[in-house]
């Protein structure tokens, strides 16, 4: 259902727009592509039929599942780095990944259903800037950094921008560095707690909300916004709720 | 954009579509293949009723895009024939309307290919990914862990 | 031979191959597809709705708005109140209201015609809920009284057409003298609220309509086409056999797919283009066609202090969205089912519906005996606690016994209610621990439909083919394996031999609709008659022929058997009737008698019972509660099918789970619905459903259906949520009065509690 200028119009896989195909051989074509007017990159594709529903209507679709560059998962006792084209099933399962920081791969494996997992990827899952989705969320609280062909951007600035081609995310690595995402409340409260020998950050969502990072120390969630409300949970409850998933997480990354 | 040659495997036979690559898989299948066995209900990946195998994988049919399909074996309901699944899924009366069963056989199919011994919590869990509005579900885990008992057995 | 087996569903060669045809699946040469322009102001009036540019875009065959409606049709539906136009005319009334459409020669076509439509809305206030409608200064959302009529009521009922502003229709009932209220040792009075959900069935609304000669064939995905066939000639001023309704397999619909929806559409697009139409709608335009009731439930119920319920009074207001759809039926069982199955002294009901800026609400599962159980059953527990005496004991003393009359004139239960509830206990392990608890409700509905009429035929061939003509739409609840086991039964025949004939109102014998539970219980009976009304035939026949009384005669598998003699009823027809054979056709009728004494016109044909038990355990923390046990049952009477039985309880079940769980729409005050897509709208997934969930088929044998069934299919879902309600009080001593069962609702409560204790 989208709304047009004059009423609201119920799309289906009949009214697809009819959009051109370019399949990108590599990065430069890729980024020439998207800077079109109305063009739109395809990862997965699993989220992109939400977008036509809501009227978007791309002229030009650019495939990018040729760009082997953006796959792939590599690791330094720098950072993490994983390619955009990741999908939820690879990097959920990546060895290295589980090895270097388990509970982030753990908390990845979880996310939508296993059907999409195959084929949902990792960068579709930040750029369809869905509040329900939840990596914007994981990234926040690990401090990422996404990397787009055209420079860097944090999680949060990606809500509000219109950026090109993201290409890679990179987590950084800190010594003692642990994680653990509390999503049973989902979707209506989920929270990741990051700690490492040098502090960490939690990072708090609801279904209609941008995640917002919190300070470990903030036990009682005072710097939770005023306005971090939607129209499933108050902020009371996100607060109290919140707290009690806090304080859980924070044990259970002692425990472990 | 002109209309480009499509080949791919549909249910085991070659299939070559002369269609705009970037129509939805799912309105390709049903509009120039005849798969009615394809059932489009949300639109949106979210209700799995479309549900394929695209190599071996589950796929929303309704979230991809025909080009995307090149190559590939694409397997819908009508693949199976007397399939161990659909024998459970009439045992067990593991459909009711039958609009959601031709994605939940997939999507079982695509199970018990990656994991033949699931347990009934992995049922559960790899089940979530499609809607059954009519059944309550328990009948579809049942008649899902009876196939796999029955093909696992030794013929 | 047949009864009681859990035979493989008649359909499945059909459904498991992906071949069923459904409406979606209905292709006409030339055949157009056409979609809606819908409204995006929740209450507006259209100042100019301007097609031109849509009527010269390329695949264009018609336009449909209100300046295209023909003179002389009566272009508005609705079940007791035509008040739903086909497309809008001076007013919106909800947002998705539909204000124009187009059949092109695709859906994208269509789509990108639509979008040149040009409408001018002027907004005017929006009453988005109840307490909005009813509000002193709210607008007057139907300045105009809309054709309507009430129903006939017999004794203690009435209704009346708008009562008041913004309510369309009342039900009250009145049994007893209202001063025992000032015997009674204790009155509470207490609130609930009933949240709505939406029937999600997974096929959306379609239908295909080739109305060109005078004539109209609709295939739609229809619940009842008989009832669409009558709306579609008082609509359209056509003969009702210059109409021809057909339905294919249907995808589900939980209530949605009674009556007319867009069919009328379809069929006018049709008669505007001189082409087939298809007009298939998506799941998310499901959301903006017809919904659950909300509802506000006070009950005032007078008690003994020994726990004697002795008097209760009700006022449910339900909304009803922009248009009456189902409404003042709906309204109708709230008010009749809400004492619930306890016997009374004094009842007085009033049950209004008001109506809003909202999608209209109708038919869904449970029909006011949801938003009935959730209020009566709830405030039970409540009143037991209040009182100290336990909620088991309380029910035990007040429960009507076997046979007892629900209210004067009206039939007697027909389910043993207790043995029910100690069946559910006992199948439920509970524990107690702390922070975990055990709930559990009797839901209660009558069952069957009021008054509702069926006929069935039943021909058998030479061969001793069978074919079953029987108007009850497959969609999903199994009817095309239950109802063909009556039949082999009572035939002496196996099931497999009974061919289901399509359904085509040319041919099919009336049926009222596939609704009200209905299948069994009373389309059973008619079907029934028809088959026996046919062995006799049979049997009269082969009498005459063997020259022998027929009592000394039996069928089966299409021999005359004798004694020890077996005869094949092939040859026997043949010589009598030549080589070509004979078909033996019988029909069968079945309604209810009217009966003026009985509150609803007629008796009960049977009351649909389900009774549930939960265990809860609350996570104080966070509020969120994990049911760890539900176990629920229904009485089938006999089960017919058991395996059909155990679907149709446990897919009842989990909606009432959900709908105490999650599952709700949300509205916001300008009537925007916050959660209308298939994503955000949450419904139950295969990892939702409690660690131990078991139903339980019961067969108490008192059934008036054949063999001493009952219908099912609705009983299942009534109990559950007020049975979780009332385990999070044993839990934690909370009670919560509206739905769904939030986390933020349990950890406010909690919160509440400690500060009252404090
Ligand atoms: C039914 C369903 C349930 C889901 N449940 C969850 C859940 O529980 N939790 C969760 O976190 N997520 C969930 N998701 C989201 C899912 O995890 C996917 O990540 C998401 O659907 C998009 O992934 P994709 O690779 O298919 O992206 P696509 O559909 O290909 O793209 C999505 C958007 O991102 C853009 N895009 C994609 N890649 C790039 C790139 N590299 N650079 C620039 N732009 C790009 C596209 O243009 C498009 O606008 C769900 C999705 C569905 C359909
Ligand atoms: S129709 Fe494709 S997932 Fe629902
Ligand atoms: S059988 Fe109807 S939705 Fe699954």
């Amino acid at each position: 259902m989208f709304r047009a200028a004059h009423g609201l119009i119920a799309t289906t896989v009949n009214t697809a727009p009819r959009a051109a195909l370019c399949r990108a051989c590599d990065v430069a074509e890729a980024v020439a592509a998207l800077a079109q007017p109305g063009a739109a990159a395809v990862a997965g594709g699993t989220d992109l039929c939400a977008g036509f529903n809501a009227g978007l209507t791309p002229s030009l679709l650019v495939d990018l599942s040729r760009l082997e560059v953006l796959r792939g998962i590599e690791i330094t006792t720098e950072d993490i780095r994983i390619g955009a084209l990741v999908t939820h099933a690879q990097g959920s399962r990546d060895q290295g990944l589980r090895a270097a920081l388990p509970g982030f791969a753990a908390a990845w494996g979880m996310l939508a259903n296993p059907r999409i997992r195959h084929r949902a990827t990792i960068g579709g899952n930040i750029m369809a800037r869905h509040t329900r989705y939840e990596m914007s969320l994981l990234l926040t609280a690990l401090g990422a950094r996404l990397v787009f062909a055209e420079g860097e951007q944090t999680p949060a600035q990606v809500w509000n921008a219109a950026p090109g081609l993201l290409t890679h995310i990179v987590i950084p690595r800190h010594a003692g560095q642990r994680f653990i995402y509390m999503r049973g409340l989902r979707p209506q409260l989920t929270l990741a707690v990051h700690r490492h020998a040098g502090g960490g950050l939690a990072a708090i969502g609801t279904e209609w909300l941008h995640p917002v990072a919190l300070a470990l120390a903030d036990a009682g969630l005072e710097e939770l916004p005023e306005t971090f409300a939607d129209h499933v949970i108050s902020r009371w409850y996100a607060r109290r709720a919140g707290a009690a998933l806090l304080a859980r997480g924070m044990e259970a990354l002692d425990a472990a | 954009m002109p209309p480009e040659t499509i080949r791919f495997t549909l249910d085991g036979r070659a299939a070559a579509i002369t269609a705009e690559p970037t129509e939805p898989l799912a309105h390709a299948l049903r509009e120039h293949c005849g798969a009615q066995g394809v059932r489009v209900a949300c639109s949106r990946a979210v209700c799995g009723a479309c549900t394929v195998l695209v190599d071996g994988l589950p796929a929303a049919s309704c979230a991809m895009f025909l080009w995307q399909v090149e190559g590939c074996a694409v397997e819908t309901v009508a693949r199976l024939k007397a399939h161990p699944l659909q024998e459970a899924f009439a045992r067990h009366g593991a459909f009711q309307c039958g609009y959601c069963t031709g994605g939940f056989l997939m999507l079982a199919k695509a199970l018990l290919a990656e994991n033949p011994s699931p347990s009934r919590a992995e049922i559960a869990e790899y089940l979530s990914s499609n809607i059954c509005r009519c059944t309550g579900y328990s009948v579809i885990i049942e008649a899902v862990e009876e196939a796999a008992a029955a093909m696992r057995a030794p013929a | 031979m047949s009864i009681g087996l859990s035979l493989p569903r008649a359909d499945g060669a059909e459904k498991l191959s992906g071949r069923a045809t459904y409406t979606a699946d209905i292709a006409l040469p030339g055949m157009l597809h056409a979609k809606l322009l819908r409204s995006s102001h929740a209450h507006a009036r259209l100042l100019r709705v301007d097609a031109g540019r849509a009527r010269t875009a390329p695949g264009v065959h018609a336009v449909l708005t209100r300046d295209d409606v023909p003179e002389g049709l009566m272009p508005v539906y609705g079940y007791f109140i035509k008040d739903q136009p086909i497309v809008a005319t001076d007013r919106v009334r909800h947002v998705g209201d539909i204000i124009a459409a187009v059949a092109a020669e695709t859906e994208a076509q269509a789509v990108a015609a639509l979008a040149l439509i040009e409408v001018e809305y002027e907004a005017l206030p929006v009453v988005a809920s109840i307490e909005a409608a009813l509000a002193e200064d709210a607008p007057e959302l139907f300045p105009q009284a809309p054709i309507g009529f009430v129903p006939a009521y017999g004794e203690g009922a009435r209704g009346a057409l708008r009562p008041a502003k913004n309510i369309c229709f009342e039900f009250g009932y009145r049994m007893g003298d209202a001063a025992v209220f000032d015997r009674c040792d204790h009155v509470f009075e207490d609130e609930f609220r009933f949240s709505r959900m939406w029937h999600f069935h997974l096929e959306p609304f379609v239908s295909v309509a080739d109305a060109r000669d005078g004539r109209i064939e609709i295939w739609s995905s229809n619940q009842n086409p008989f009832p669409l066939r009558k709306e579609l000639s008082r609509i359209f001023r056509m003969p009702e056999n210059a109409i021809t309704v057909r339905v294919p397999y249907v995808g589900g619909g939980f209530g949605s797919k009674n009556n007319c929806k867009t069919e009328p559409a379809a069929v006018l697009l049709s008669m505007l283009a001189g082409r087939p139409v298809r007009l298939a709608l998506t799941l998310a335009e499901g959301f903006l066609t017809n919904t659950q009731h909300a509802a506000i439930l006070r009950l005032r119920t007078g008690v003994m202090s020994d726990g004697r319920l002795v008097a209760r009074q009700s006022h449910i207001e339900l909304d009803a969205g922009a248009y009456s759809d189902a409404s003042p039926l709906v309204a109708e069982k709230a008010g009749y089912r809400i004492p619930g199955p306890y016997a009374w002294e004094h009842v007085e009901s009033l049950c209004r519906c008001v109506m809003t800026n909202t999608a209209p609400a109708g038919p869904f599962r449970g029909f006011g005996g949801t938003q009935a159980t959730w209020a009566s059953e709830s405030q039970i527990d409540m009143i037991a606690r209040r009182l100290g005496i336990s909620p088991l004991a309380m029910r035990q003393k007040n429960l009507l016994k076997l046979h007892q009359a629900y209210m004067p004139g009206e039939s007697g239960v027909d389910s043993d209610m207790e043995d029910g509830l100690q069946t559910v206990l006992a199948a439920i392990h509970h524990t107690p621990a702390p922070d975990r608890g055990l709930g559990f409700a009797v839901g209660f509905k009558d069952g069957g439909g009021v008054n509702k009429p069926a006929q069935a035929r039943v021909k058998v061939s030479t061969n001793g083919d069978v074919f079953l003509g029987c108007g009850t739409v497959e969609i999903g609840q199994g009817a095309r394996t239950a109802i063909p086991q009556i039949v082999a039964e009572i035939l002496g025949t196996s099931a497999t031999r009974i061919r289901v004939a399509p359904i085509d109102t040319d041919h099919t014998p009336f049926d009222q609709g596939t609704n009200a539970s209905s299948g069994i219980a009373v389309m059973g009976q008619a079907v029934a008659r028809a088959a026996t009304a046919v062995r006799d035939q049979v049997l009269g026949f082969a009498a005459a022929q063997m020259g022998t009384p027929p009592e000394t005669l039996r069928l089966e598998d299409w021999h005359i058997i004798r004694g020890n003699e077996r005869l094949p009823l092939g040859p026997m027809i043949m010589r009598y009737y030549g080589g070509t054979g004979f078909e033996f056709t019988a029909d069968g009728f079945f309604k209810p008698d009217s009966d003026h004494h009985a509150p609803l016109e007629a008796q009960c044909v049977y009351w649909e019972i389900g009774w549930a038990a939960a265990e809860v355990e609350v996570d104080r923390g966070t509020g969120q509660f994990t049911v760890t046990q539900l176990v629920v049952a229904g009485d089938a009477g006999r089960a017919i099918n058991p395996m059909l039985c155990r679907g149709q309880d446990e897919g009842s079940a989990i909606m009432g789970y959900a709908q105490a769980m999650f599952e709700t729409m949300r509205y916001d005050a300008a009537g925007e619905l916050l959660n209308g897509d298939p994503l955000h709208y949450r419904v139950p997934l295969a990892e939702d459903l409690p660690a131990r969930f078991t139903t339980l088929t019961l067969e108490q044998g008192h059934g008036p259906g054949p063999f001493g069934s009952k219908g099912l299919g609705e009983g299942a879902m009534l109990p559950v949520a007020a049975a979780i309600a009332n385990a999070l009080e044993d839990a934690v001593g909370i009670r919560i009065t509206e739905l769904p069962l939030t986390p933020e609702r349990v950890l406010r409560a909690l919160d509440n509690l400690e500060k009252a204790t404090a």
